[in-house]
């Protein structure tokens, strides 16, 4: 397979589970009477949560500090539900304990809910897997639950998988559990079509995730809605000859903030608050900057402090020219051989 | 139309260099007279489509009107505008109507010629933004001055087009509402979106004449995946030709007679369509909304357009082909998403098909009237054409 064939799959992989993401949390936000979104469900990502001191400490003995759930919702009753996306699971099944491990880790008495007191009644705890793993990883779980996985508060595992017809749509499942919503669990017991195409505002406007995208989508991401925004203000800009370059002064720090607040999903609930970090985070785009220094777009004008000048220019296609630029790069191609993984 | 010396511009006369054979014929000379007459004379916002049909009674000439679309609501900052070789004076302004002299140079038979010719812009009543230019100056002055001159003026002058079912429609309305016993179609440019190779498809210009009537004409140019870039036809009754009449996609018309009738049926239909589009482009980029929420537009089509996987290649190609701007394909099948920044001015957008019957545009955190327009247009006119709408997402 080809390096850039291999960033087609690893876009596609991280653009899956963000869909999956926003359909699965529109379950709860969505208000099929009203046919508006509800303004009293809280949805997150990404923020950290402060463990009970019962699990302050974790299995090999170190503390945790806090946990990052991929998902959150909380409901206008009080009540919640946390969970992890996974779109692949490593062949060898005893890795497959992290990730339980990790939804163990929700299963808590956990503080930082974003409501008065930062706690809540109760919480479901949700696996959303892509369906070609479901079975798989159902089995696993049965086999292990009374043992090595245990659940206190409500567990269910949902699966997911894109399909077309006329129509492209998400299709979630229940594949074990039940959860607490019974409107939402009725639904997704017999299984729900979501269709894509109702989404498409919101996958346009939340385009990064807790979880480091590919170097060109991330790459890409920034140029068109960062840099050339920034650029499209300079009067030379729609004079701009093919090989003519605007200099754009930029820092890490503006393009995390920019992305965070435009292209996060602090779009579906704005707060600014410690536990909810920025999205992206400050090393992947410290990675990217260094790509675009190290591809000669862009120089460090100050590294330590995270400025730099970006020569803009014209691209034909922004993220071709990202994947042709990391496809040449020997660091990243190393980095695909090591995450290619054949079961997943 | 005149080449005037620089003290001669308030009160031109023809003067004419050696280079400028083309206008000492006979016809130009007496042309010129008329247009001298015409000039002279006062012409206000409600006279003046009269006064310029009292002079195709008694001339061979031919009115052009050209509807466009304008950021601001006057278009006295033409004057003194320079785009080229050309320079707008405004020369009067009453009311809505404006009075314009152009001057502009051009090779012509390897000789640097300079010309000089008027023409008005009339402010739509209803619509402010709306404006129609008009001329009656010959073809030279249109293709050479004018219309680059208000091309150039991109973005702050838009120019529209007009959809093909929506051309055939006007064309029909304008023969029944008159009565008109024949059109015949003289003079037809059609572009032909043909197939290359495997993926690669081009828009193929053609020049015809096909003596067709409109409904033989418009069924061809449709069997053959086309659209007219104009066409050309007359009016007449069993006896006799009452006018040609031109009709652009951009709708811009061009008349030698029933001028009142033409603005009637398709200049103000155009212009209500520049209206609407104005209306529905507007305030669609994120930026423009307090929560930065999205505001797509929906490209409806009546067949099932995208059934086959092989239409995503199509359209991706097609968007590919677009000039100025950058595509990135994010996704290509089975469901098409796209990125796309228009390098005039910045915009970005999200392109979808998840649909076998909708393209779904998503202008993002910039997205002018302007570059809305160019995107549709582009589709339109490389892809297919289809019905354009707001689109109402977020629901599951």
């Amino acid at each position: 397979m080809s390096t850039e064939r291999r960033f087609d799959d690893e876009i596609d992989n991280y653009s899956d589970s963000l869909f999956a993401i926003i359909g699965f949390v529109n379950f709860y936000r969505y208000d099929d009477r009203s046919r508006t979104m509800r303004t009293d469900v809280k949805v997150f990502q990404g923020r950290r949560l402060t463990p009970s001191p019962a699990k302050a400490v974790n299995g090999n003995g170190q503390s945790v500090e806090w946990v990052t759930p991929d998902l959150g919702v909380l409901l206008s009753t009080g009540d919640g539900v946390l969970g992890e996306v996974k779109q692949s699971f490593p062949a060898d099944q005893n890795h497959w304990f992290d990730t339980f491990d990790q939804l163990m880790s929700y299963d808590d008495d956990l503080t930082g809910w974003p409501c008065p007191g930062e706690k809540v009644t109760s919480h479901d705890v949700v696996l959303l897997l892509h369906q070609s793993r479901a079975v798989a990883v159902r089995k696993f779980y049965e086999a292990n639950k009374d043992g090595r996985i245990s659940f206190v508060r409500p567990f269910c595992m949902v699966e997911y998988n894109r399909s077309n017809q006329s129509q492209a749509y998400i299709f979630f499942r229940t594949v074990t559990g039940t959860l607490s919503d019974s409107g939402v669990d009725q639904r997704l017991e017999v299984g729900v079509q979501v269709p894509m195409e109702k989404l498409t505002g919101t996958y346009s406007a939340i385009k990064i995730w807790d979880s480091e995208p590919p170097l060109p989508y991330l790459l890409a991401v920034i140029w068109e809605h960062v840099i050339n925004f920034k650029a499209s203000e300079d009067l030379k800009y729609p004079v701009l000859k093919k090989r003519q370059k605007i200099a754009v002064e930029v820092s890490v720090s503006e393009i995390m903030d920019e992305l965070h607040t435009r292209f996060s999903f602090n779009q579906l609930n704005p707060v600014a608050n410690d536990r909810q970090p920025r999205i992206p985070k400050q090393e992947w785009v410290q990675k990217a900057c260094d790509k675009l220094v190290s591809v000669g777009h862009a120089e460090w004008t100050n590294r330590s402090e995270g400025k730099l000048k970006v020569r803009f220019t014209r691209l034909d296609s922004v993220l071709d020219h990202f994947k042709e630029m990391c496809a040449g790069d020997p660091a990243t191609n190393a980095q695909l051989t090591l995450f290619e993984n054949p079961a997943s | 139309m005149t080449s005037t010396t620089k003290s001669q511009q308030d009160h031109p006369v023809a003067v004419y260099s050696d280079s400028q054979e083309r206008l000492q014929s006979p016809r130009t000379v007496k042309a010129l007279n008329f247009l001298d007459a015409f000039y002279r004379a006062k012409h206000g916002q409600d006279g003046l489509l009269a006064d310029l049909s009292a002079v195709l009674a008694s001339e061979t000439a031919d009115v052009r009107l050209i509807p466009f679309g304008c950021e601001q609501e006057s278009v006295e900052w033409f004057d003194q505008r320079c785009k080229g070789n050309r320079r707008a004076t405004l020369v009067e302004r009453k009311d809505r109507l404006y009075e314009f002299r152009l001057d502009f140079s051009f090779k012509h038979a390897g000789h640097e010629t300079s010309q000089t010719g008027r023409f008005f812009v009339l402010q739509h009543p209803d619509y402010p933004n709306v404006f129609i230019a008009l001329t009656l100056e010959p073809s030279v002055f249109f293709d050479r001055g004018l219309m680059p001159f208000l091309s150039g003026l991109y973005p702050k002058v838009l120019l529209t087009f007009v959809a093909h079912k929506r051309l055939r429609r006007l064309i029909e309305d304008f023969k029944s509402q008159g009565n008109y016993q024949k059109i015949i179609i003289t003079r037809a440019s059609q572009r032909l979106r043909c197939q290359n190779g495997s993926n690669s498809e081009h828009v193929m210009p053609m020049v015809s004449w096909p003596n067709m009537s409109l409904t033989e004409a418009f069924e061809w140019v449709r069997q053959n995946n086309g659209w007219f870039q104009s066409i050309e036809f007359e009016i007449g009754d069993s006896e006799r030709t009452l006018a040609t009449i031109s009709i652009t996609r951009q709708g811009i018309v061009k008349a030698n007679a029933l001028l009142q009738r033409a603005y009637e049926m398709f200049t103000l239909p155009v212009c209500k369509t520049i209206h609407e589009n104005i209306t529905l482009f507007s305030r669609r980029a994120r930026l423009a909304r307090p929560d930065l929420s999205t505001s797509p537009l929906a490209i409806e089509f009546d067949t099932d357009m995208f059934s086959e996987v092989e239409e995503n290649k199509r359209l991706i190609q097609a968007m590919r082909n677009m000039k100025t701007a950058s595509v990135s394909v994010l996704h290509g099948n089975p469901y098409v998403h796209l990125s796309v920044l228009d390098y005039f001015d910045g915009s970005a957008f999200d392109i979808w098909v998840l649909d076998y019957r909708r393209i779904i545009l998503v202008p993002q955190l910039k997205a002018t009237v302007p570059a809305i327009k160019r995107i549709i247009n582009h589709v339109f006119d490389d892809y297919a054409e289809g019905k354009l709408s707001s689109y109402q997402g977020n629901g599951q």
